[in-house]
């Protein structure tokens, strides 16, 4: 080790007690309590608020489902009278009277063929 | 350790009390190292705060409570480091801002304040100052860590994540750069 080496270990020495730790202000404690609290407030408001905004979509997705619902047992059930699909299809017949009533009624100059001969 | 290794324990178990307490313990320490660090005494507190915010954001991190002070270094030279970088620009220009009568202004008002041992130590730090100033940020904060601070090579190991062989190259070479500037300060006549 050099003379230097020895003259700078020295001057290190003595800057380091020439400055010394200083003490913390009375506000250091609350000051820190609010920063660690800052960021957390905030969190704690986003969750919040993302609860909200959840059970707030939740229900308006129940309404939706519940409005679309509606109409259609209201309009069907005033149209043919029954409560389900199931009901209204099994009593209508419509058709096959129709192709039932086409086919067994021949117009009216209509002349059978004559098979015998 | 200036505090039970239990406390940590139960700070990072997330008992705020037991927070409080290692804070209570180690804020005077810090602000020490910081106001080392930054050289700047009005910033040290609210570098110091940080410090402890990041504490508590990443205690639970912590691998075991035995390395607890390494890693509260590595948390405060990382503060210190963000500050610097920060403020680099906006000290120059609140430097800038001085009219060299008012930085003579200043200094006077500031010295007739002083006992000759304040005076002393007052050129100390200028002096140890204007030598630091020569080196590279990472030099300064690794003497500083090593010779003013009196951390170990093994806890500097810790704070740097870098093995021992690295470090005594790193601060081998950070000690022959401050020493050659106080060669020339001593050659200059300025000691």
């Amino acid at each position: 080790m050099t003379n230097d080496d020895r003259h700078l270990d020295v001057l290190l020495a003595k800057y380091r007690a020439a400055c010394p730790d200083p003490d913390p202000s009375p506000e250091f404690m609350p000051k820190l309590w609010a920063r660690i609290e800052g960021p957390r407030s905030f969190s704690f408001v986003f969750q919040r608020l993302g609860r909200f905004l959840l059970t707030g979509s939740a229900a308006t997705c129940l309404l939706f489902v519940a409005l679309n619902m509606m109409p259609h047992a209201a309009i069907s059930a005033a149209r043919s009278g029954y409560a389900t699909y199931t009901d209204a299809l099994s009593a209508d017949n419509t058709l096959e009277h129709t192709y039932y009533s086409a086919e067994s009624v021949p117009p009216a100059n209509f002349v059978p063929p004559d098979y015998e001969q | 350790m200036l505090v039970e290794q239990q406390l940590i324990e139960n700070a990072k178990d997330g008992n705020a009390a037991a927070f409080n307490q290692v804070v209570l313990a180690y804020r005077k320490r810090i602000l020490g190292t910081i106001s080392r660090l930054i050289g700047r005494p009005e910033d040290v507190e609210d570098v110091a705060q940080e410090v402890f915010v990041r504490l508590y954001y990443s205690l639970d991190q912590l691998r075991s409570a035995e390395v607890f002070e390494p890693w509260l270094y590595r948390l405060t030279v990382n503060a210190s480091y963000d500050y610097l970088r920060r403020i680099k620009r906006r000290h120059e220009s609140r430097m800038a801002d001085m009219t060299e009568a008012q930085v003579v202004m200043a200094d006077s008002a500031a010295g007739g304040r002083r006992s000759e041992e304040d005076e002393q130590k007052s050129e100390v730090r200028e002096f140890v100052n204007a030598l630091f100033a020569q080196v590279s940020e990472e030099d300064r904060i690794l003497l500083t860590l090593k010779e003013v601070e009196g951390l170990s090579l093994k806890e500097l190991e810790q704070v740097y994540n870098a093995n021992e062989n690295a470090l005594k190259v790193r601060l081998f070479r950070a000690r022959q750069r401050v020493l050659k500037a106080y060669q020339t300060a001593k050659t200059n006549g300025k000691l």
